[in-house]
Parts: structure tokens; C-alpha cells; sequence
């Protein structure tokens, strides 16, 4: 008896002399925010010079307590530059602009309020700054943010995040981990190749055009109902397109029926699902040829390919590799759990996930007005002349080159 | 210097301790190696308390070996012939048939008030319906069907110190896979699979001699519930208990990651 | 009863050790679809507010109807709808959608909501829930993705010392979304949605005819709808929310019996479907009726318990019998009975708490009761199933024996004290 009630004694300690008796913390005003180190910083910087009173010029040492306990940092009231070699441990709040030149060693973050222009081969903890420019072969061990633009020389390598609150340009080949602003541009800036809008405008269904629907759909294949359409109106519709037209018409009552030979586009062999109306589930591989168009949403069990200038309207799911040809449109997002290849010139409207490497190549366009990125859970593999709107992260790193 | 972070609680895990986990299994294999060659010792070693707290509770006793029972029989697992039981004098108890049916008629209307009492928490009421039905079923058994417990006193030891033993291979598997694998340091992993370990001999042993003496003293119908409510059910809360606070401490201990 | 042990070692083996799927976190923010956000609320007067102003201070785009909060005021008879009126008028992107004729079950009110909202995706919130600021931005990530049909975020709760039985649901919590769900969701299986912190896209619940006013589990049988039609179910462990847990084990009986009735009518409908299913693999398949199965187990432990007493009086005894038996039984009854305080143990370490699991033993107490309710919650589902079938086949559309049976929330925990007060009334 006492042996069994002794079983629950650390219990009924813990109730009521309780030490872990509160919920799991959790920050309700916590929001996502890709510059939260240095924001975090900043406000350490100020927390501590709101104790200690300052000059207004020139230049002092203090010790302020931040987020490693008592540290020295030095306040710089004008611009400052550090010559080759130079060697600092403590952090730096520079008021004015800040220069360095080669080989510099700076040990302390680095807080400065306008502009920041970096030689080559410095040594930098962590760097935040109105606009930066980081010289070549820079190695930071922490984060890079800048409140306007960052431009970045060949060769860095960022341990840690890399933010800016306008605009990042990678000059050449870096070593990053994650890059986040409204714009991202690797090498050059790149003019988008056509109107998006144009390859993707949706087809208007008339009256007449639901009529051939409804009177064929059970009689002929889609591709047939397609080409009919083409001889009667003059327009091309995507085979796709007359699938989601005929489930919008009631003539596909379920939710998952399963598209007979008919029914599927010619280059889909394998068992095909159409889900919700607007959704076809393939269970294989899929090469899509040349100027296809795809309506709707597209689950591949297999592997995806595409022969050039390919658009699809709407997301794309692949359980395996994905190899996007050259010029393919992709109006909402691409997710993969293998490798993603998307060839020159690829545009995607939103986000683009791998859960394998990500090779993106030079001319490649993704996301739109700050939302949109590339993640990859292994590496992002990017060539110059690539624009992205928003973020990109690579678990292990994100790599940028002339060609990979 | 770096600042300590922490990783997202909702997207962490934990490298496997593979070698830890080694240690566990071969821990386990010893055990086994133990339960199918040595394991008179432990018995011999139970015994003796044993007749040392029957001797103090005043129970008189004699000691005996079960006779060997050959592999074929014992499959699935093999184990060694024999053991140490205790025979005791038994005081057999039987009520009335209608003695029998106005205890049955008076649990069912406890039964039935303790469901309805509001004061009583629902898990207790529930604990107590069942160990009614338990009763009643004692009840019933020992007097329609027989005054004789439905299985040979002498081998409740036996029975107990077979369940005992294989207890202790149990806990080992249990750790080696539930905590040996958890990052943590491997003594406290080591302690707290020791602290199973005894407690599961203290255990066993107490609970035969305990039985025993309920046998002895308050009779055959006491014996049969507290036979089956001391059996098999109640070494899954001691290993619960012991695993939390290995875990609890493992815990404690687990450090974060350092970076920016 | 061994296929549950499995499942439970592998959930936990896979959710400590394994790789863990972040449902398309890394680029949480960086998609923004159109959200409504549906909070069926039925005399919650004491939460109404809370709930209210934290998705008004919510981190999302709020212009041009991007983003709606639809309050489905759903019959309280409290102050409920002066909350929801004073927000209204406040914020245009509250809608307030009053119904003094209801009360018939959060079913019926989430179809009520569910017509008024708008947008591409649909969220719904539980009156009591306290979601992050940035809990929205996580739940619609994983929608980038055609595959996922819903998502469901952590919930956690808030009250947790206020008593034995909250401190217990704590650590339930804590283990069947720590580490059950987020297995589930590693393994491509199937994360249940669980009514709130969770939602589902537009088109989809269109598709599959809306919710089911029939059930009393609106939540599994939608989950279990879309996954046998093809979508799958995100689970996002870092979209975290707090709820109110309840305080009392009369509380405790009717919400217990509630998702058991409602699980398992559940179970009575789709169980064919997913076993027929043409896109799940047979180990998805599996899953799924083991998760529809899941409020069965106590009773089957019942039934092994009665077994038990039975096979003590008038079992076999040849002793190498006995033997053979006693390893099996030893060995289910603790390494399997362990497998789900397994995993409640290891969530602790994986939350980073610490001396909370020396209350695992006191599980013990929830279990005895699990067994109790769930037994009589079979038996009622199975009078509630028929009935069902019999309102559907004369096509009547309320459904008589759903209706709110309702949780009493008492609004202890206020978020950082922000929340906006109403002027009391005159004759309060």
C-alpha cells in the first residue's frame, strides 16, 4: 500500500509546493519579423544610453549592460573610419558614416546611422546600418541589416541573417543562410521576359462556349472539346481550363472522381484525380510539353518536368524532383519534397519550397511586391541575374554564383 | 561571444543517443542472460526477506521448490526449473447464499449512492464501482462456485516471483528505449534505471509477504482481492513514476544552443 | 490494442529523433491569402472580448476585406452581442452575425459564418482561445501548398494551475499535439483539425457540401472528408494559441462525451470511405481508422479489465500457461500501456519544462474516468448515429439531438490586461 502511494508523492509534491505549475510562455505580441536581431539590438543600444547619459560630439567609451551582461561599447558622434588592420572587441554606435579599409577585426556588434561602406577581407560580428555596403570577401558571423539597401561584394559569407528594409544586392558568388527584403537582386537587374498577366488571363465562357461544354463532355475528350472550341470561336482554351469549366457547370458532382482516358490531358498516363473541381492529382511522373497551359492546381505523386514556356494558373505540389523548362509561368506557388530545378527565365508569382536542394537559374523571377520567396531544407543553388521579392533561406545555406 | 537562443519548442528535436542506448540494450541482454541462468539468486535473496518478514509478521510458513518445467513447456520464453514458494496454513471463508445476495444488494445501493454523490470526483467514482464489481465478484465466486480460491496458494509465490523477474528485463527494454535515447548525461540515465530496478525487488518481495500475510490472518476472500489488485496492474505505476522523474531531471539538464 | 502501442512508439520515436516538417514555415509571411475568421461564440460574455481584441491587433494586412472577423453571436442570451456589436461598429472588418434563433450546436453557427464569409480561406477561433499575433501568418502558410485542404495549430492551455484536472489536460495537451500531432503530420498521416486554431480553404469546404450539422464533430468529420478525398492536413507546431481548459469534472464529463459521441459517429460514417479511398496508402489508411478508433480504446480496456476479473475466477490455470500468458500480459500491460505517457513524458522535454511530469502518475485518474465516459459515450453515439441517419433520409435540416452543450468559460486570463472593457449596464 505505501509502496503503491509513494508512486504518486513526487505528484502531489509538485502540487502543492508546485516549481513548474504555470502554462508554456508564449509572447501573445510576438509577430514575424526577419529583422528581429537587429531590431532587438537597437533597442538594447537604447535601453542602455537612456541610463547612461552621453556627449553630443565626439567620441566616448561606456559600459552598458546588453544582452551579455556589462560590455564596453564605443559611441562615435561623427563619421568614423578605421584603418587597415584595425582591431575593435567592443561594439561600435557610430552616429555619423563609417568606412573601413582591408582586414579590419571588428569583435562587438556594429550599430551605424547612416551609411556603412566596408573594405575588403573585414572580420565583422554583426553589422546594422541606414545603408551597407559590404566589401569583398567580408566574413560576418552574425546578421547584416540595413535599414534602406545592402549591397554586397563578391565572396561574403553571412552566418546569419541578412535583412534590409528596401533592397539587397548580391554583386557576385556569397555564402548566406537567409536574405530577406522587398527586393533581392543577385548579379544584375533583370527585366521581367513578357506580361505575366497576358500568358495567364483567364478564359471568359460565354453562353456558347458552356454549350459545347455540356453537350460534349461526356462524348468526347477534352482535347477534342478544346479543338472544337478553337474551330468554333477562334480561342485556345487549355484542356485543364474545360475540366474546371465542367465541374463548374455541375457535370462533376464529386469531389474526387477519377479522370478517365477522355477526360485527362494526352500527356498524363498515369491514374489522374480530379480534386474539388479544380485540382488534378497524378499519380506518376509528368512531363508537360512545350507552351502548355495548366488551370488549376497540380499534385504530381512523382516527378515533374516541363519542356519550355509552360504556365500554370494555379499552385503546384510534386512529391518527388521538379525540373521547371526554361520561361515557365507559375501564378501562385511551387512545393516539392525533392529538389527543385527552376531553368532561366522561370517567373513564380509566390513562394517556391523544396524540401531538397533549390537550383535557381539566371533570369528566374519570384514572388510579387515583397510576399513571395525560395526556401530549400538543404541548399539554395543561385546564378546572377535572379530578382527576388521577399525572402530567401537555405537550411544549410543559400549560395549564389556565376552558373551552378 | 555568442547570444544564447532558443530554438522554436514546436520545431526542435534531438539527435538519438545511440551509444547511450547501446549501453541500455546491453544492459537489457544482461538482465535476460541473468532471468534465464542466475536467477536463483534474486529468489534466494527474496526469500530470505521473505521468511524474515513473515517470521516478524507471525506467519507460520514452509518453504518448498516448484518442480522443473522443460522448455517445451515454457515456451515462449525458457526459464529455470523451480523456485522458492510458501505454504501456509489457509482460513477459508464463505457466506450464505443469502448472506451473499444482501452484500451484493448492499454494494450495488453503495455503488449507486457513490455515483451520485457530487463531492466524489468522477475518476474515484469510477475506482470504486470497479473495486465493487471486483467484491461482488468475489462474492459470488466463493459462494456459488467454490470456497477454494480458483488457483493453488503455493503457487501464488512462484507465480509472483516469475512476474517479478520478468518485470526486470521489462524496465530494462522500457529504458533502454524511452530514455536511454534522450539527450541527457548517461548516469543519470543509469541511476534512475538502479532506482526501477530496486524498487521493483522491494516491491515484489513486499507484495508476496504481504499477500501472504493477508492470506493468513484476514482469510481466502480478502486474499482474492488483494491478490488481484496487488497483481500484475501495479508495477506499471511505479515505472511511470520513476520514468518521470528520470525525464523530470533529464530535463533539467538539457542545455541550448549558442549562436546569434 | 498492440496497433495503438506501435503507433504510439513510432509517434514518439519520430517526433523527439525524427525529421521534423515545419509546414512551409520558413517563408511563414511571405503568403498572404484573403482570411475570414469565424468565431461562433454562445454566451461567452466573460471571453467575447478578449478573443476580439487580439485578432483586431493581429499581424496581417487588413484593408480591402483582406482579412474579416465574422462573430456568429449564435442565441447567447448574455451580453455576448453588445461585445460583438461594440467591435463592429469599431473595426469594418468585424462582421457581426446575430442569431437569436439559435443555439443548435457550433455546427450550425460555423454554417451560418461560413456563408457570410468572403474570402479564400477560413479560419475559426473558439471564444475562449487566445491566438500570437503572429498565429494567423502561420496557419495560412502551409495553403501555398494545392495538397493542403486544412490546418490546425497548438493549442495550450492557459489555466493550468488552477487545479488537479487542469494541470492533467495540461499535460495531455502537451503530448497529443507536441507529439501526436506533429508525428502524424512528419509521417504524411493525418493531423486532426480540431474545430479551432485551424481552418480550412474555401473551395474545399464548398466541395465537400460545407459542415456536417448532423455531428456534434464538426472538426473530425471534416478532416476526415478532406482526407479521404486527397487534401491533406497541415499541422503548424509553432502556431501556438492558449484556451481556457475546464475546471471541473462535470465540465470535464460533457466535453469528453461530447468529442466521443461525436468521434465516434465519425468513425460509423467514414470508416468505409477511408478504407476505400483510391489516394491514401494502406499505412495512411490505417491511420485514419485508428484515429476514428481512438475513443474506443478505453472502452476496449474496460472490456479487458472485466476479462480480467473473469479469467482470475475461471481461467486456466496449467501454470505453463499461466507463464506464457504472464509475460504477455506483463509486457502489453506496462510496455504497452506506457506508450502514451511515453509520449506525454517526452513532450515535457521537448517543451523544455520540468518537474510538471512528475504528475504523469497522476494520469492514472483521468484514465479511470476516460474508461467510464467513453463507455457510455459509445452507447449514446450509437443512439445518436441512428437518429441521424433517420433525420438525413426525411431530409430535415436542424438535426434535434445536436445543440451546444456548452463549456462554461469563466475569462480568468486576460491577455496583458489590454482588452477593452464595455461600460457595465444599468441593471447589472
Amino acid at each position: 500500500m505505501f509502496l503503491g502511494l509513494l508512486c504518486f508523492v513526487p505528484g502531489l509534491i509538485e502540487l502543492l509546493r508546485a516549481r513548474d505549475p504555470g502554462p508554456l510562455s508564449v509572447d501573445l505580441d510576438r509577430d514575424i519579423d526577419e529583422r528581429y536581431f537587429s531590431r532587438a539590438f537597437r533597442q538594447y543600444l537604447n535601453r542602455a544610453l537612456a541610463l547612461t547619459p552621453i556627449k553630443s560630439s565626439g567620441t566616448e567609451e561606456i559600459a552598458v549592460s546588453m544582452n551579455r551582461g556589462l560590455e564596453r561599447l564605443k559611441v562615435v558622434n561623427e563619421d568614423l573610419h578605421l584603418a587597415s588592420e584595425t582591431h575593435y572587441k567592443h561594439s561600435l554606435l557610430i552616429r555619423g558614416n563609417l568606412t573601413t579599409e582591408n582586414n579590419c577585426r571588428l569583435e562587438g556588434e556594429i550599430c551605424v546611422e547612416q551609411t556603412c561602406i566596408t573594405g575588403k577581407n573585414n572580420n565583422i560580428l554583426a553589422l546594422y546600418g541606414r545603408e551597407v555596403h559590404l566589401g569583398e570577401n567580408n566574413i560576418v558571423k552574425g546578421w547584416v541589416d540595413a535599414e534602406e539597401i545592402l549591397e554586397i561584394e563578391p565572396n561574403c559569407t553571412i552566418g546569419s541573417r541578412v535583412t534590409a528594409g528596401q533592397r539587397i544586392s548580391l554583386k557576385g558568388d556569397a555564402d548566406l543562410k537567409a536574405l530577406a527584403a522587398p527586393v533581392i537582386v543577385i548579379g544584375d537587374d533583370i527585366e521581367p521576359t513578357r506580361p505575366f498577366e497576358d500568358r495567364l488571363a483567364p478564359p471568359q465562357w460565354s453562353a456558347d462556349l458552356d454549350r459545347l461544354v455540356i453537350t460534349n463532355f461526356d462524348t468526347q475528350t477534352i482535347e477534342e472539346i478544346g479543338a472544337y472550341i478553337e474551330r468554333s470561336v477562334g480561342k485556345s482554351i487549355p484542356y485543364s481550363n474545360v475540366l474546371r469549366r465542367a465541374n463548374q457547370l455541375g457535370l462533376i458532382e464529386k469531389p474526387l472522381i477519377l479522370l478517365n482516358e477522355k477526360q485527362r490531358p494526352h500527356f498524363i498516363k498515369d491514374k489522374t484525380w480530379l480534386q474539388a473541381g479544380d485540382t488534378i492529382r497524378v499519380k506518376g511522373d509528368v512531363n508537360i510539353p512545350t507552351g502548355e497551359r495548366i488551370a488549376g492546381n497540380l499534385i504530381v505523386e512523382g516527378n515533374l518536368s516541363t519542356e519550355p514556356a509552360v504556365a500554370f494558373e494555379g499552385g503546384v505540389h510534386v512529391n518527388g524532383s521538379v525540373d521547371l523548362g526554361a520561361g515557365a509561368v507559375l501564378a501562385k506557388s511551387l512545393v516539392a519534397r525533392g529538389n527543385i530545378t527552376l531553368n532561366e527565365g522561370c517567373i513564380i508569382e509566390q513562394c517556391c519550397d523544396a524540401d531538397g536542394d533549390l537550383y535557381v537559374k539566371s533570369g528566374t523571377r519570384v514572388g510579387n511586391s515583397g510576399t513571395g520567396g525560395l526556401s530549400s531544407r538543404k541548399t539554395v543553388f543561385i546564378e546572377r541575374n535572379t530578382l527576388i521579392k521577399g525572402k530567401i533561406y537555405g537550411e544549410n545555406a543559400v549560395k549564389t554564383a556565376q552558373k551552378i | 561571444m555568442m547570444r544564447r537562443i532558443y530554438l522554436h519548442r514546436g520545431l526542435w528535436s534531438m539527435q538519438p543517443q545511440i551509444l547511450h542506448m547501446a549501453i541500455g540494450a546491453l544492459f537489457t541482454l544482461l538482465v535476460a542472460l541473468f532471468l534465464v541462468y542466475r536467477i536463483e539468486l534474486l529468489w534466494d535473496f527474496q526469500k530470505t526477506i521473505i521468511q524474515k518478514l513473515l517470521a516478524f509478521a507471525e506467519v507460520p510458513y514452509r518453504t518448498t521448490r516448484l518442480p522443473y518445467v522443460d522448455l517445451k513447456q515454457g515456451i515462449p520464453v525458457y526459464y529455470q526449473p523451480g523456485g522458492n514458494t510458501f505454504i501456509i496454513p489457509v482460513k477459508y471463508q464463505v457466506l450464505g447464499p443469502n448472506q451473499a445476495l444482501l452484500a451484493i444488494a448492499v454494494l450495488v445501493a453503495l455503488g449507486f449512492v457513490s455515483y451520485r454523490f457530487k463531492i466524489v470526483p468522477l475518476p474515484f467514482k469510477v475506482l470504486i464501482l470497479f473495486l465493487l464489481t471486483l467484491i461482488i465478484a468475489t462474492i459470488l465466486y466463493t459462494t456459488f462456485v467454490s470456497a477454494l480460491p480458483p488457483h493453488t496458494i503455493n503457487k501464488l509465490a512462484i507465480d509472483w516471483q516469475y512476474s517479478g523477474s520478468i518485470i526486470l528485463l521489462l524496465i530494462a527494454v522500457i529504458f533502454t528505449f524511452s530514455v536511454f535515447p534522450v539527450k541527457g548525461p548517461l548516469w543519470v540515465k543509469l541511476l534512475w534505471l538502479t532506482v526501477a530496478f530496486l524498487y521493483a525487488i522491494t516491491w515484489n518481495t513486499v507484495r508476496i509477504s504481504v499477500v501472504l500475510s493477508s492470506l493468513y490472518y484476514l482469510g481466502s476472500f480478502i486474499f482474492l482481492l488483494a491478490h488481484y489488485l496487488t497483481g500484475i496492474y501495479i508495477d506499471f505505476l511505479y515505472i511511470v513514476a520513476i520514468y518521470s522523474l528520470a525525464l523530470a531531471h533529464l530535463a533539467r539538464l538539457e542545455t541550448s544552443e549558442v549562436g546569434w | 490494442m498492440s496497433a495503438y502501442t506501435l503507433r504510439h512508439y513510432l509517434f514518439y520515436w519520430n517526433r523527439l529523433f525524427g525529421r521534423q516538417r515545419n509546414s512551409l514555415q520558413d517563408l511563414a509571411g511571405y503568403y498572404l491569402p484573403s482570411v475570414s475568421i469565424i468565431v461562433p461564440m454562445h454566451d461567452e460574455e466573460a471571453v467575447a472580448d478578449t478573443i476580439l481584441e487580439l485578432l483586431v491587433t493581429m499581424d496581417y494586412p487588413k484593408d480591402n476585406g483582406w482579412y474579416e472577423v465574422i462573430a456568429v453571436n449564435d442565441g447567447s442570451k448574455d451580453r455576448t452581442g453588445i461585445f460583438i456589436d461594440t467591435y463592429a461598429e469599431r473595426y469594418p472588418f468585424i462582421k457581426a452575425i446575430h442569431r437569436p434563433d439559435g443555439g443548435r450546436g457550433k455546427s450550425d453557427a460555423l454554417r451560418v459564418g461560413t456563408e457570410a464569409a468572403n474570402n479564400e480561406i477560413i479560419l475559426v477561433f473558439d471564444a475562449d482561445y487566445q491566438p500570437t499575433r503572429a498565429c494567423i501568418k502561420r496557419l495560412v502558410a502551409p495553403f501555398r501548398d494545392p495538397e493542403f485542404g486544412m490546418v490546425m495549430g497548438r493549442v495550450m492551455p492557459i489555466n493550468t494551475n488552477q487545479s488537479l484536472m487542469t494541470r492533467m489536460l495540461d499535460l495531455e495537451r502537451s503530448g497529443g499535439y507536441q507529439v501526436d500531432q506533429q508525428a502524424r503530420y512528419n509521417l504524411s498521416l493525418v493531423p486532426q483539425y480540431g474545430g479551432t486554431v485551424g481552418g480550412i480553404r474555401r473551395q474545399v469546404l464548398q466541395t465537400l457540401g460545407g459542415w456536417d450539422v448532423y455531428t456534434l464533430a464538426e472538426d473530425t468529420d471534416m478532416t476526415m472528408r478532406c482526407y479521404y478525398n486527397g487534401w491533406r492536413i497541415a499541422y503548424v507546431n509553432v502556431a501556438e494559441c492558449y484556451e481556457e481548459s475546464v475546471l471541473s469534472w462535470k465540465e470535464r464529463r460533457a466535453q469528453l462525451t461530447r468529442w466521443a459521441v461525436g468521434h465516434n459517429q465519425c468513425l460509423l460514417s467514414h470508416s468505409g470511405a477511408v478504407i476505400k479511398s483510391p489516394v491514401l496508402s494502406w499505412f495512411q489508411k490505417i491511420d485514419g481508422l485508428l484515429l476514428l478508433g481512438v475513443y474506443l480504446v478505453p472502452v476496449l480496456m474496460l472490456l479487458g479489465l472485466v476479462l480480467s476479473i473473469i479469467i482470475y475466477f475461471f481461467g486456466a490455470y496449467w501454470w505453463w500457461l499461466l507463464f506464457a500468458a504472464l509475460v504477455f500480459t506483463l509486457a502489453y500491460n506496462n510496455i504497452g500501456n506506457f506508450a502514451s505517457f511515453n509520449e506525454v513524458g517526452i513532450s515535457v522535454v521537448l517543451d523544455k519544462r520540468g518537474r510538471v511530469i512528475w504528475l504523469l502518475p497522476w494520469s492514472l485518474f483521468n484514465f479511470f474516468a476516460n474508461v467510464w465516459l467513453c463507455t457510455g459515450a459509445l452507447i449514446k453515439s450509437l443512439i445518436v448515429h441512428g437518429n441521424n441517419v433517420t433525420s438525413k433520409a426525411n431530409g430535415e435540416t436542424v438535426n434535434g439531438s445536436v445543440k451546444w452543450d456548452k463549456t462554461v468559460k469563466k475569462g480568468i486570463h486576460k491577455h496583458n490586461g489590454k482588452v477593452t472593457k464595455l461600460p457595465k449596464q444599468k441593471d447589472d
